[in-house]
């Protein structure tokens, strides 16, 4: 049985910054002050942590790219738009330990000499926003922010509320959204690192990734590789909705069996499939539900963790009524810059809808793994270029003779 | 210019005030002007152009850009209910159709303006299915019930 670490605070009933001290809370960044900057950050690499956001991208060579820009003016900021179907980790995280999030956020903005931090909190998560915000005070009014600034200054923090655009979780398009512009991606490169926010060098982190980096430097390098694989180390938060007993978001370390988490969630033994890794994910069959759940473990079945969203279907569904859906959402949220994607996710979702339906002609399968082909070449940000990876697997999976019921 | 147009320019000087006068605010300021007149009145584009320098057509770009903002009337209060694919499973069609019938079209504010409910996506409520926000708070898992004290002003 997992011991939970990211959600080891969950189920205490005050979050108050004098708790969460007492609980050994701050130790992380009092470490990070002793140790400085290049330290820091050496630690952090040295952990194996990558990010939690979707991309799995090295965090220590993101915050090492920023420390050692040449420019003085750099950004953190702090990705909590989390709108990815399915997904509701972050904003669990959040409400647990709002203080163990902002210490992370700390010491990113200590290691790499941030001017300012910025925490972009979805429209719709008011009561996260709100947590973040009532933690930030505290700590500014603890004195804990002083001195975190170039020049000694005190770090300001800014809690930014997001206008309820799925596509604004991509991190140039969050970028726009802060600076006051409508949220479309920009191409990269250039990466955050060298021109992100007001195009200045920026690291921005995902909320589960920066709520490992408090125990990563009060307890070492080597820490997360007590948990996981050797190439995924650590632990991962899960969030599992659908046809399951109990929904929730569930901590395990990477490389457990995804039939674990299943019975975490009491899940019963009728399901018919899961879809995993959210819309962009995959759909997994039974067969596969022995798979372990790592990013290595995944890919060996074709299929991804993503933000680490499971929604399970029993016997009942209708799988091309939840391809439907997934063909609305990306319909609704795709920003319309590109045409394949503005066009394609719509076509894409007619053809679904016609599948759903009854009502689709010959050929529409392959229409649609054709579209979803021209809309991955071809458009610049992973909203277009995964909005046909969940439905292709579906239909691959159904010319595996997986959908006969 | 009518005497309201004016009050609504005066108000939104004063949350430019408050919030921030450079760009970067835009979002936060339309938040603030989306909840005081459920929607961004003209007059309120006009004041943003004058205050931060921003074109009303940027302004307008923006506002439509996202689910939160609208530049016609909404509700006072909107309930926002979620038809991605958990709440799907979990009756999200029927309280859709419900909704329509306790309080009307969908996007279109009550008579009394009180209320409007819309369609939108995953809230990430999903362990509560079927999950809806009114007035911007969690109402998971929404009921029928629930759905017709909405409609009936009673919630
Ligand atoms: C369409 C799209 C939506 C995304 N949404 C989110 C999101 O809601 N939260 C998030 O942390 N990352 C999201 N990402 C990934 C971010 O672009 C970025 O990689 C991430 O915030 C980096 O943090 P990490 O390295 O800590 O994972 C999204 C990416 C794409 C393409
Ligand atoms: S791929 Fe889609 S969402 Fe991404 S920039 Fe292009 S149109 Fe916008
Ligand atoms: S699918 Fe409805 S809240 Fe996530």
């Amino acid at each position: 049985m997992h011991e939970p670490v990211l959600l080891r605070r969950q189920g205490h009933p005050d979050a108050t910054l004098e708790a969460y001290v007492a609980d050994g809370g701050l130790k992380g960044f009092a470490r990070t002050r002793e140790i400085g900057q290049a330290a820091t950050v050496a630690v952090v690499t040295e952990s194996g942590l990558v990010g939690r956001g979707g991309a799995g991208f090295p965090t220590g060579r993101k915050w090492e790219s920023v420390r050692t820009a040449a420019e003085s003016e750099r950004y953190f900021v702090l990705n909590a738009d989390e709108s990815e179907p399915g997904t509701f980790k972050d904003r669990v995280m959040i409400e647990t330990d709002p203080y163990m999030v902002l210490e992370g956020v700390l010491i990113a903005c200590y290691a790499i000499a941030a001017t300012r931090a910025y925490i972009y909190v979805r429209g719709e998560y008011r009561g996260a926003a709100r947590l973040l915000a009532a933690a930030a005070t505290q700590l500014a009014a603890a004195g804990h922010l002083d001195g975190i600034a170039p020049g000694g200054r005190p770090l300001a923090i800014e809690v930014r509320h997001g206008g309820g655009a799925y596509i604004c979780g991509e991190e140039t398009a969050l970028f726009r959204s802060i600076e006051g512009y409508r949220g479309e991606p920009m191409s990269k490169p250039p990466f955050p690192t060298v021109a992100g926010l007001f195009r200045k060098p920026t690291v921005i982190n995902n909320v589960e990734t920066i709520a490992n980096i408090p125990d990563i430097l009060s307890r070492g390098a080597g820490w997360l590789q007590r948990y996981g694989t050797d190439r995924s180390p650590g632990v991962k938060l899960f969030s599992v909705s659908g046809h399951v007993g109990r929904p929730g978001v569930y901590e395990l370390p990477f490389g457990a069996p995804l039939q674990e988490l299943l019975d975490l969630a009491q899940a019963g033994r009728d399901l018919r499939a899961l879809l995993l890794g959210g819309a962009a994910g995959t759909f997994v069959f039974p067969g596969d539900f022995d798979m372990p759940l790592s990013y290595e473990g995944a890919q060996s079945r074709a299929a991804t963790l993503g933000s680490g969203a499971l929604i399970a279907f029993d016997q009942g569904t209708d799988l091309w009524r939840v391809a439907e859906r997934l063909g609305n959402f990306f319909a609704h949220e795709s920003c319309g810059q590109c045409v394949p994607c503005r066009i394609g996710t719509r076509r894409q979702h007619e053809m679904l809808a016609a599948l759903a339906d009854g009502s689709g002609g010959d050929g529409e399968r392959e229409r649609i793994a054709t579209l979803g082909q021209v809309m991955t070449d071809a458009s610049i940000c992973g909203l277009g270029q995964t909005a046909s990876t969940a439905v292709r697997s579906l239909i691959d999976a159904e010319s595996r003779g997986l959908l006969a019921v | 210019m009518p005497e309201d147009d004016r009050a609504v320019r005066e108000r939104v000087r004063r949350l430019i005030d408050e919030t921030g006068r450079e760009r970067t605010q835009l979002l936060e300021v339309l938040h603030k002007v989306q909840a005081e007149y459920s929607h961004v009145p003209r007059a309120a584009a006009e004041a943003i152009e004058q205050e931060m320098n921003v074109p009303i057509a940027d302004t307008y770009g923006v506002v439509t850009f996202y689910d939160l903002l609208s530049d016609k009337p909404v509700g006072r209060r909107v309930l926002r209910i979620c038809e991605d694919v958990t709440c799907s499973l979990h009756g999200a069609a029927e309280l859709a159709a419900r909704a329509e019938r306790a309080i009307g079209p969908e996007g279109e504010p009550s008579p009394d303006g009180a209320v409007s409910w819309t369609r939108c996506a995953c809230l990430g409520l999903c362990d509560k299915a079927p999950a809806a926000l009114f007035a911007e708070e969690p109402l998971a898992p929404l009921s029928e019930t629930a759905i017709a004290k909405v409609g009936e002003g009673h919630a």
